[in-house]
C-alpha cells in the first residue's frame, strides 16, 4: 500500500479475530455518522435534523451492519485459509530442502516407513478386497437371500424346489423380482480337452435381478427357464477375454458336458453372482438342469419340475416399498399356504436375510466369523506400524540431537516453539507420504502374488473374483496410515526437542539430556523405544511361528491311513455328457488298465476323498427310530471293493464290500460305516447286521441299509482334530459320475517320489488311449494332493503374512536398535576417549557396550513373550494346536532376536573402540 | 421505503463503477466517497450510502479495491479504500462498456 503515504498505519495482524470484524464494521459506520452529522450541523441544521437526515440518506443500518459482518467473517475465513495453505506449502518446501540435505537418513527413514505403512496397506488391500469392496450388484440393499427353514428345527435350511420357486414368484407382492439358481460344476470342452468349470444354473431373470444385465448380447428367456432343449449360454467377461474378447462369440458354441450349447451373451465385466470371493465361468437356464450335474449330491434322477427336489437357492430384489421385516409376514404367509397344499413343503416357512458375501448356501450366514481374524490381522498390521513409527521417532530424536544448536539459535532468535514443531511434523509428512507411496507398490504386487498362488489351487475350476488393483478404500487408508505415522513418530520428538534448553543447546555437550547421560542412560526414551520395538516384533515372530506350526502339525499329523506310494486320479463321466451305464463301461475299463500297470498293487474308487476340497455328507439314523433327531451327519463314500485296502485300512468288525457288490445293483442294500459313526449311533454296541437310514428332505425315504462292516476312524479334513464319521456304500448300488481313482504302488518297485511321478505318466497314456475325451481333473501322488488342499493354503498363506509380518517387524527393531548403539558411540565419543586414556582396554568397552544392549533386550524379549503368548490366547480358535509348540518358537524367536540385536550393536561399539583417545578429546 | 425504492433502481454494477471512479485518483474513506458522490450528482443518483458500503465491502472482497486503517482530516481513525491495479483495469474495461451502452440507447431514444 504504498499510495497510502502520509496516512499512519497501524499494525496489522495476518487475519483478524471475529470480534474485531465485528468491530471494524462498525467503528467504519460510526465514523460515517459522526462526519455526515457533523457536516450538517456545521451547515446549519439542528442536531435532531442531522441525524434524521443521515439515517435517511443511509438506508437501513441494522441490516447493513448484519451483512457487513457476514461478509467480513467470511472474507477473513477465506484469508485465514490461504495464509494456512501458503504457510503449509512452504513448511513441505522447507522440509523437502532440509530432508534432502541429509539423504542417508531420508533413505533409511522412507524405507522403515514404507515397510510399516506397506505392510499396513497390504492388509488393508486383503480385507478390502474380501470383506469391504462392493460386489457388482445394482442396489444391494434391496437384495435378499430366500430361505426355506424348518419350523420343527429352526437351524436346518433348505432348498427350493422349481415349483415351489415358482408359486412363491407368482404369489408375492413384496419382491420386484425373485430369482432361483444352483451352482454347479460342469464339463466345458475346448479343442480336444474338457476342462471343469463351476456354472451357474439359473432363472431367467437371474441378471434382472442382480440389475446387471449381460454386457453382450441378451440373459435368458423365460421359454429357456424350463424348455429341455434350451441349448444357450452366457459367459463370463473373464472367459470372454481369455478366449480373445471377439464379438463373433456370440453365436458361436459350445460344448457343455457333451452337449452343443449356443453362446447368447456374456456377463458383464467383474459380474460374479452375489459372491465377493468366486464367479461362475458359465451361465446356463434352469432348462439344462438335467445334463448339468449338481453339485449337491447325486441327482437320483429328479427332474426339474419334482416338487421333491429341492435344488435351488433363491433370492429377491425388495419392492420399493418393501423392507425384510414389512415383508415378512406376507412370505410366512405363502409359505403356510403351500404347506397345506402340499406333502413336500410340510414343516416348511421361508424367511429373508441379507446375501453373504463370501459362501453362497441354502442357510442364511452372517459372516460373523471373518470378524476375528480381520480384526486379528489388522491388529498386527498396527502393532508393524507401530514399530516402524517407534523407529522413526528414534531417529528423528537423533537427528534432532544432531541439530540442537540450530534449533537453539532458532528458537533464541524467536522462533516460535510451535514453529519448530511444525516444521518437523513437516518433515515427518513428507517421509510418510513418500514411504507411503512405496508402501502402496508393495500392497499391489503383495495382494497379486497372493492372489496368483489361489488361481492354481481352487478347487471346480472357478474363477477368482477378486481383483487386486487398489481402489480409492486403499489409498484412503494408506494416507490415513501416513498421518498416523507422522503424529506417532513426530509429535514426542518435535515436542521434546523444541523445548529443549536453549542455554545448554548453545554450549553443546554440556547436557546430554536427550542421548541419556547419566545413571537414567538405560531407561531414556530411545531405549524404551528400542525395547518396545523388540517386544513388538517378539509378538509377531512368535505369532507367525504359531501358524506356520499349526500348518505342519496339521499337514503331519496321523490321518489314521497310509499315504505313502499313492496316487490319485479324478474323472467325471458327466462332464462330457455319458450316461450311468456309459459311466460305469468306463470305470470298469479304467479299473482294469489302470491295475494292468506293473508298478500298481491295486485301484479302487471312491467318490470323495479324505482332504479334497470337497465332500458330500449325509445324515444317517438307525432305521427303525422314527426320530430324526437322532440324525447324525456323516460324509458319504460311494467306493469299490478295493478301497480300504488301498488306504490299507482292515476292517475292525465284519466284512468289506465283495467284487460283485462294487459292479452290480440288486441284492440288499448294504454299507460299512466308521468306528466313531457307530460310537455315535450305537453307543457300545456291534453294528454288524444293523439297519442305518439315510435321513433325506424327500417325502419318501430311501429303503435302509444293512452294516455288513466297520472300519477304523479316519481324518476327512486337514482341520478334523479326531477322526470323523463316515458311512461307505458300494458303487454297485450307488453310481456317482465324479470317482477318485486310489492307486497303491508296490513297495516292492522303489516307492518314493520317482515310482510316483513314472506311475502317474503311465497313467496318463493309458487314460488318453481308453478315452481321449474323457478329461483328467486330477493326477497327483496323494501327499502332493494334501499338500495342496484348500485349507493348507488358507493356513499356509495366513502364516505366511504373519512370517511376513514378523521378519518386517525384525528388521525394523535391528534397523532401530543399531541407529541408536551407533548414535550413543558417537555422542560417547568424549567419554570414550577419555576412558581409553585412562588405560581402559577396546575390549573392556565393547564388552560393557554389547553387555548393556543385552540388559535392554533381555527386558523386551520377556516383555515379547508375555505380549506373544497373550496373542497365542486370543488367535486361540485360529491356530491350530495352537497349545503345542509355544515354548520352542517362544525360544527361537527369542534367541534369533538376541543374536540379531546383539550383531546389531556389536557393530557400533566396535566403532567406538577404535576411537584414539587424543583425537576424541580434542573434537570437543 | 421510497428511498430504497429508488436506489434499487441504480444497478449493482453501476455502484461498483462510481466508487471505482471515486477512488481512481485518490484513496478514500466511506464517508469520502458518499460525499464525493453526492457532491459530483448533485444529490440527483439517490443512492443509499447503505448500498454504497455493501458495495465496497464487496469490491474488497473481489480484490478491486483494499483497505487500510488510517487516521482521517480530522484526526480520527478511519477505513481508507484504495483502487487496485485489478480495480483500475475494471474501471476502464466498464466505462467504455457503460459508454457503448449508453450511446446504443440514446441512439434508439433519438431515431424513435
Amino acid at each position: 500500500m504504498s499510495r497510502l503515504r502520509g496516512i499512519p498505519r497501524h499494525f496489522r495482524f495476518p487475519w483478524r479475530s471475529v470480534r474485531e470484524v465485528h468491530r471494524q464494521v462498525d467503528e467504519e459506520l460510526q465514523f460515517h455518522f459522526d462526519c455526515r452529522i457533523e457536516e450538517l450541523l456545521e451547515s446549519g441544521c439542528s442536531r435532531e435534523e442531522a441525524e434524521q437526515i443521515t439515517h435517511g440518506e443511509f438506508g437501513d443500518l441494522k441490516e447493513t451492519q448484519r451483512s457487513l459482518k457476514a461478509l467480513g467473517r467470511r472474507h477473513e475465513a477465506q484469508l485465514r485459509r490461504q495464509i494456512m495453505f501458503s504457510e503449509f506449502f512452504r513448511d513441505i518446501r522447507y522440509a523437502w530442502r532440509s530432508l534432502m540435505r541429509s539423504p542417508g537418513f531420508t533413505a533409511v527413514a522412507v524405507l522403515v516407513l514404507a515397510l510399516g505403512i506397506g505392510a499396513g496397506s497390504t492388509i488393508f488391500s486383503l480385507v478390502n478386497m474380501v470383506v469391504m469392496r462392493p460386489i457388482q450388484i445394482e442396489d444391494p440393499d434391496k437384495l435378499v437371500g430366500v430361505y426355506s427353514q424348518s419350523l420343527e428345527r429352526p437351524d436346518r435350511y433348505r432348498s427350493f424346489s422349481y415349483p415351489t420357486y415358482v408359486d412363491l414368484r407368482q404369489q408375492n407382492d413384496f419382491f420386484e423380482e425373485l430369482a432361483a439358481y444352483e451352482i454347479s460344476t460342469v464339463g466345458l470342452k475346448q479343442g480336444d480337452t474338457t476342462r471343469r468349470v463351476m456354472a451357474g444354473l439359473v432363472s431367467a431373470n437371474y441378471f434382472r435381478t442382480f440389475g446387471i444385465p449381460p454386457a453382450l448380447g441378451r440373459a435368458f428367456t423365460v421359454e429357456e427357464e424350463t424348455a429341455p432343449h434350451a441349448d444357450v449360454a452366457v459367459v463370463s467377461h473373464d472367459y470372454w477375454i481369455a478366449r480373445g474378447g471377439d464379438r463373433d462369440i456370440l453365436g458361436s458354441n459350445l460344448t457343455v458336458n457333451g452337449r452343443t450349447v449356443t453362446v447368447v451373451g456374456v456377463a458383464k465385466e467383474g459380474f460374479s453372482g452375489s459372491s465377493a470371493l468366486f464367479s461362475p465361468v458359465v451361465w446356463l437356464p434352469l432348462g439344462l438342469y438335467s445334463i448339468a450335474d449338481s453339485l449337491t449330491g447325486p441327482m437320483d434322477g429328479a427332474g426339474l419340475t419334482d416338487r421333491d427336489n429341492h435344488a435351488l437357492m433363491l433370492f429377491g430384489r425388495l419392492a420399493a416399498e418393501f423392507d425384510e421385516a414389512s415383508a415378512a409376514p406376507r412370505l410366512a404367509a405363502i409359505a403356510g399356504r403351500l404347506e397345506s397344499e402340499y406333502a413336500a413343503q410340510k414343516d416348511q416357512t421361508f424367511i429373508t436375510s441379507p446375501l453373504p458375501r463370501l459362501s453362497v448356501s441354502n442357510a442364511p450366514d452372517n459372516e460373523s466369523y471373518l470378524l476375528a481374524p480381520v480384526l486379528l490381522l489388522l491388529a498386527m498390521a498396527g502393532v508393524v506400524l507401530l514399530i516402524a513409527c517407534l523407529n522413526l521417532a528414534n531417529m528423528f530424536l537423533a537427528r534432532g540431537a544432531g541439530r540442537r544448536t540450530e534449533l537453539a539459535i532458532r528458537l533464541s532468535l524467536g522462533g516460535g516453539r510451535l514453529r519448530l514443531v511444525r516444521q518437523m511434523l513437516s518433515e515427518g509428512l513428507v517421509l510418510s507420504l513418500l514411504g507411503g507411496a512405496a508402501g502402496l507398490v508393495m500392497a499391489f504386487y503383495g495382494t497379486r502374488i497372493l492372489l496368483g498362488s489361489i488361481n492354481n489351487l481352487l478347487p471346480l475350476g472357478m474363477d477368482v473374483a477378486l481383483k487386486a488393483t487398489p481402489d480409492w478404500r486403499v489409498l484412503l487408508a494408506t494416507l490415513v496410515f501416513c498421518l498416523m505415522a507422522t503424529l506417532f513418530s513426530g509429535l514426542g520428538p518435535a515436542w521434546k526437542l523444541s523445548g529443549a534448553n536453549v542455554i545448554s543447546g548453545l554450549k553443546e555437550n554440556a547436557g546430554q539430556g536427550l542421548s541419556g547421560g547419566g545413571k537414567n542412560r538405560r531407561w531414556s526414551p530411545r531405549n524404551l523405544m528400542v525395547l518396545a520395538q523388540i517386544a513388538l516384533s517378539m509378538m509377531l515372530l512368535c505369532a507367525g511361528g504359531l501358524f506356520v506350526r499349526g500348518a505342519w502339525i496339521a499337514a503331519d499329523a496321523n490321518p489314521g491311513f497310509s499315504l505313502r506310494d499313492s496316487v490319485l486320479v479324478e474323472l467325471d463321466t458327466s462332464l462330457v455328457g455319458y450316461d450311468e451305464s456309459r459311466g460305469r463301461e468306463v470305470y470298469r475299463s479304467v479299473l482294469e488298465r489302470l491295475r494292468g500297470i506293473p508298478s500298481v498293487e491295486s485301484a479302487a474308487l471312491s467318490s470323495i476323498v479324505p482332504f479334497g476340497s470337497v465332500t458330500r455328507t449325509r445324515r444317517v439314523r438307525p432305521a427303525g427310530a422314527y426320530d430324526d433327531e437322532s440324525a447324525v451327519r456323516s460324509h458319504f463314500y460311494v467306493v469299490t471293493d478295493d478301497y480300504f485296502e488301498s488306504l490299507r485300512l482292515k476292517m475292525l468288525q465284519g466284512r468289506g464290500f465283495t467284487a460283485s457288490e462294487s459292479i452290480s445293483d440288486g441284492g440288499t442294500p448294504i454299507a460299512i460305516i466308521s468306528e466313531p459313526l457307530a460310537e455315535q449311533l450305537w453307543p457300545g454296541e456291534s453294528p454288524i447286521g444293523k439297519l442305518v437310514q439315510l435321513v433325506g428332505s424327500d417325502s419318501e425315504p430311501p429303503p435302509p441299509l444293512e452294516i455288513v462292516g466297520m472300519a477304523p476312524g479316519i481324518r476327512h479334513q486337514l482341520s478334523d482334530q479326531q477322526p470323523a464319521s463316515h458311512l461307505y456304500v458300494p458303487f454297485g448300488q450307488n453310481f456317482a459320475p465324479n470317482m477318485h481313482v486310489h492307486l497303491r504302488l508296490d513297495e516292492a518297485a522303489g516307492g518314493g517320489g520317482t515310482a510316483e511321478a513314472a506311475v502317474m505318466q503311465t497313467v496318463r497314456k493309458e487314460l488318453r488311449a481308453l478315452d481321449p475325451i474323457l478329461p483328467l481333473l486330477t493326477l497327483k501322488s496323494y501327499s502332493e494332493f494334501r499338500d495342496q488342499s484348500v485349507f493348507l493354503w488358507l493356513f499356509s498363506s495366513v502364516a505366511r503374512i504373519f512370517t511376513g509380518l514378523g521378519l518386517v517387524a525384525l528388521f525394523l527393531a535391528l534397523v532401530g536398535v543399531y541407529g541408536v548403539k551407533a548414535f550413543m558411540v558417537t555422542s560417547r565419543t568424549r567419554e570414550i576417549g577419555l576412558r581409553l586414556a585412562l588405560g581402559a582396554t577396546p575390549a573392556e568397552i565393547l564388552k560393557e557396550l554389547v553387555r548393556e544392549n543385552l540388559g535392554t533386550t533381555l527386558a523386551a524379549l520377556f516383555l515379547g513373550s508375555l505380549l506373544a503368548l497373550g496373542a497365542a490366547r486370543v488367535a486361540d480358535h485360529l491356530i491350530y494346536e495352537s497349545q503345542r509348540g509355544v515354548i520352542p518358537i517362544l525360544l527361537g524367536a527369542a534367541f534369533v532376536l538376541t543374536l540379531a540385536s546383539t550383531l546389531a550393536a556389536y557393530l557400533p561399539a566396535r566403532r567406538a573402540t577404535r576411537i584414539e583417545p587424543t583425537v576424541a578429546l580434542r573434537q570437543n | 421505503m421510497t428511498e430504497r425504492k429508488r436506489s434499487s433502481r441504480l444497478l449493482q454494477g453501476t455502484v461498483d463503477l462510481l466508487i471505482l471512479k471515486a477512488l481512481s485518483s485518490a484513496p478514500s474513506h466511506g464517508y469520502g466517497i458518499s460525499k464525493w458522490l453526492r457532491e459530483r450528482s448533485e444529490g440527483t443518483l439517490g443512492l443509499e450510502d447503505a448500498a454504497l458500503y455493501q458495495a465496497l465491502h464487496r469490491l474488497e472482497r473481489k480484490g478491486s479495491i483494499q483497505s487500510e486503517w488510517g487516521q482521517s482530516e480530522n484526526n480520527r481513525r478511519a477505513k481508507f479504500y484504495e483502487i487496485t491495479p485489478l480495480g483500475r483495469r475494471r474501471l476502464v474495461d466498464e466505462t467504455g462498456q457503460w459508454r457503448s451502452y449508453a450511446e446504443a440507447v440514446f441512439r434508439v431514444l433519438g431515431t424513435a
